[in-house]
C-alpha cells in the first residue's frame, strides 16, 4: 500500500509544485496591492455599498463590513472565494481521474491490477496520496498569505489561517471524493471530468442564485461554496453551522460508494 | 493437483448504446495441470483475453467457477495474484517511468526480486529508458521481465508475440521453454497455431465463448490443414484428387485448390502422377482449422457422442 501511495505522490509532485507556485504568485500578487487598497478602503467600501446585498454575498463579498480594511476580509474575497476553488478543483478532478479512470484510458490500470494488492489498497492507497496533495494546497494557500503579509508589513490575525486550512481541507476533500466517485464509475476520463464540473458548477449556480432570490434562500443548503462561505471562514474566523458535519458526510459516502464500485466494476482496457 | 479450473465460465456483457449485448464467454470447462504448458487458441473475440481477464480477476464472471491452485480467484485474488505473472500482448505500462522505475514499483509491492536485473540484461534491455522511448519489442521485453521477476508458479500470457519481430519471438519461446524445464505451469493465449504447436502440451480451442476442443498438442498434428494450390499443364479429372484426406476440391483456372486434412504424402503421390508447372503448399487458414473442429464436434453433439 505503501509502495502505491508513494509512487502516486512522485507521479505528482511536478503538478503539486507548480499548483503552489501559482497559488503562492497570485497571493503574492493580491497582497503585494493590499497596502494601497486598504489606503482606500473607505471608498472601495463605499462604492461597493452600491451593490446590492444579494449580489455581493453571491459572489463571496462581506457585505455586512468592510472589505477592504482587514487583509483576511480582503483575501477571502480575492482568493478564497474564487480563485481557491477553481485550484482545488482542477488539483482533485486531475487527482481523481489519476485513480482509475485515466489509467483504464492509457490502457496501464492491467499493470497495478495483476500485482498482488486488493482493489481497496488501490485505491485507499491513491485516494490518500490526492487528499495529501489538497491538504498541501490548502495550507499552502492560507499560511502563503500569512508569509506574504509577514513580508509587506501588514496585519494578520493568526487564528484565521488555521480555521481557514481547516475547513478548506474539508471542503478540497470533499470535491476530490466526489470526483473520485466519478472516476472509478466511467471508463472515459472526459465523462468524469464534464460530470465532476457540472455538479460544481450547479452548487456555484446554486449559491448565487440562493443570494439573489429570497424565496430560494434555501437552495444554498445544496452547495459546497455555502458551507464554505469564505467571508465567514477567513474574514470573521468562524465555521459555518454544519459544514465540518457536512463535508465529512460528502467524503464518507462517495470515499465508501467508490470503493463498492472499484471492488464490483469489471476493469478491462 | 490442477493449477487452473475452470468450470462452466460464464461472461456476458450487458449491451450499451453503442454495442449489443455479447456472450464473450458462453460456459467454457477446462483445467491445466501443475507444470503443464496450456495454449489457448482461438480466433480474435472468440473470448480468449477475456477467459484470462476473468483468472486475473480483471472483470467478474457472470456465472462460473475459476480456481487457481484450489483457490478462489476472487476471493483469494491478491494471494494468487502473488503466485501468478501476468503478460499481455501489446503492453501497456507508464510512459513516463523508466524500465527501472516499474521494477522498484513491483518491488514495493512484491518485494526486492533477485533476478530483475538478471533478466534485464539477458534480454539486453535498458531499464534507464523511459518506457515511451522504448521500441515496441523492448516494451514486450520490459512487460517480460516484469511478469518474470517475481519468479511466478503460474504465468498467463495473453499473445505475447502478436507484432513483434521472428528474433525475439524466438527469444521468448527459448525463455518459455526455460520456464517449462523449472516446473512453471504456462497458460498462453495465441491465434498462431505454430507457437502453440512448438510450446504446448494441450491445447484448448475456443471459438465463439465456446471451448471447441480440449486436446493434446500431439493431436493438433493430425487435424492440421494445408491447402495445395496445383496449376496443371495438360489435362486433369478433379474428381480424381477426391481421396482419402482430401477435404474440399476447389476448381480454378487450368488448376485446382485442394483442402488436405493430416498427411500429404498421398495428395503429392497423387499430384505428381499429372504434369503440372506450378504448385504451392501452405497452411490452412485458423479459421479454416476453428471450423473444421467446429464442425466435428457439431457432427458429434447431433450423434449424442458428446455431453
Amino acid at each position: 500500500m505503501w509502495g502505491v501511495f508513494i509512487r502516486f505522490i512522485k507521479d505528482k509532485s511536478n503538478m503539486i509544485l507548480w499548483f503552489c507556485v501559482g497559488a503562492l504568485g497570485f497571493i503574492e500578487m493580491y497582497v503585494a496591492l493590499f497596502p494601497a487598497i486598504q489606503a482606500q478602503a473607505a471608498e472601495l467600501d463605499k462604492m461597493m455599498g452600491a451593490f446590492p446585498k444579494g449580489f455581493m454575498d453571491a459572489f463571496g463579498m462581506d457585505s455586512a463590513n468592510s472589505m477592504f480594511s482587514k487583509l483576511e476580509t480582503y483575501m477571502s474575497t480575492e482568493y478564497f472565494s474564487f480563485f481557491w476553488p477553481i485550484l482545488v478543483t482542477i488539483m482533485a478532478i486531475s487527482f481523481a481521474n489519476a485513480i482509475c479512470v485515466g489509467e483504464i484510458e492509457s490502457g496501464t490500470i492491467e499493470f497495478t491490477l495483476a500485482q498482488p494488492i486488493s482493489r481497496i489498497k488501490i485505491l485507499l492507497s491513491r485516494f490518500f496520496g490526492g487528499s495529501l496533495a489538497i491538504t498541501i494546497l490548502t495550507i499552502v494557500s492560507a499560511y502563503g498569505i500569512l508569509g506574504a503579509a509577514l513580508i509587506h508589513g501588514i496585519n494578520y490575525q493568526v487564528a484565521n489561517y488555521a480555521t481557514v486550512s481547516f475547513v478548506g481541507i474539508f471542503c478540497g476533500l470533499a470535491i476530490f471524493s466526489m470526483a473520485t466517485f466519478f472516476s472509478v464509475l466511467f471508463s472515459e476520463k472526459g465523462r468524469s471530468t464534464m460530470l465532476t464540473t457540472s455538479v460544481l458548477l450547479v452548487m456555484y449556480a446554486l449559491k448565487i442564485i440562493s443570494g439573489l432570490k429570497e424565496s430560494l434562500e434555501n437552495i444554498k443548503y445544496f452547495s459546497f461554496f455555502h458551507y464554505f462561505d469564505a467571508p465567514t471562514v477567513f474574514g470573521k474566523n468562524q465555521i459555518p453551522d454544519w459544514s465540518i458535519l457536512v463535508f465529512s458526510t460528502t467524503i464518507i459516502i462517495f470515499l465508501t460508494l467508490s470503493i463498492w464500485r472499484f471492488q464490483k466494476r469489471d476493469i478491462a482496457t | 493437483m490442477n493449477a487452473l479450473e475452470i468450470k462452466d465460465l460464464k461472461k456476458y456483457f450487458l449491451a450499451t448504446i453503442k454495442n449489443p449485448p455479447v456472450k464473450a464467454v458462453d460456459g467454457i470447462t477446462f483445467s491445466v495441470k501443475k507444470g503443464e504448458t496450456f495454449g489457448f487458441l482461438g480466433p480474435n473475440g472468440a473470448g480468449k483475453t477475456t477467459t484470462i481477464r476473468c483468472i486475473m480477476n480483471f472483470i467478474h464472471p457472470t456465472k462460473g467457477e475459476i480456481k487457481v491452485f484450489g483457490k478462489d480467484s476472487i476471493k483469494d485474488s491478491v494471494f494468487l495474484k502473488s503466485k501468478i505473472g501476468y503478460l499481455s500482448g501489446n503492453v501497456r505500462l507508464n510512459n513516463k517511468w523508466t524500465g527501472k522505475e516499474h521494477i522498484e514499483y513491483i518491488e514495493s509491492i512484491r518485494g526486492k526480486s533477485e533476478n530483475a536485473r538478471e533478466l534485464s540484461n539477458k534480454f539486453e534491455l535498458d531499464i534507464n529508458k523511459k518506457f515511451k522511448n522504448l521500441s515496441s519489442g523492448n516494451k514486450q521485453k520490459l512487460g517480460l521481465v516484469l511478469s518474470l521477476m517475481s519468479k511466478p508458479e503460474i504465468l498467463i500470457m495473453d499473445e505475447p508475440t502478436v507484432g513483434l519481430d521472428p528474433l525475439l519471438q524466438t527469444l521468448i519461446y527459448e525463455v518459455l521453454e526455460d520456464l517449462k524445464k523449472l516446473g512453471t505451469t504456462i497458460i498462453i493465449s495465441s491465434h498462431n497455431l505454430n507457437e502453440v504447436e512448438r510450446l504446448c502440451d494441450r491445447v484448448g480451442i475456443i471459438k465463439q465463448g465456446k471451448m471447441v476442443a480440449v486436446e493434446p498438442v500431439s493431436k493438433l498434428g493430425g487435424k492440421r490443414l494445408h491447402k495445395v494450390v496445383v496449376q496443371f499443364t495438360g489435362e486433369f479429372k478433379p474428381s480424381d484428387f477426391k481421396i482419402n484426406g482430401v477435404e474440399k476440391v476447389e476448381e480454378i483456372p487450368r488448376g485446382l485448390i485442394l483442402t488436405v486434412g493430416g498427411d500429404l504424402n498421398s495428395i503429392v503421390k497423387k499430384i505428381s502422377t499429372y504434369k503440372f508447372n506450378d504448385i504451392e503448399i501452405t497452411h490452412a487458414s485458423l479459421e479454416e482449422i476453428f471450423l473444421k473442429y467446429y464442425v466435428n464436434v457439431k457432427q458429434k453433439n447431433d450423434r449424442g457422442e458428446v455431453k
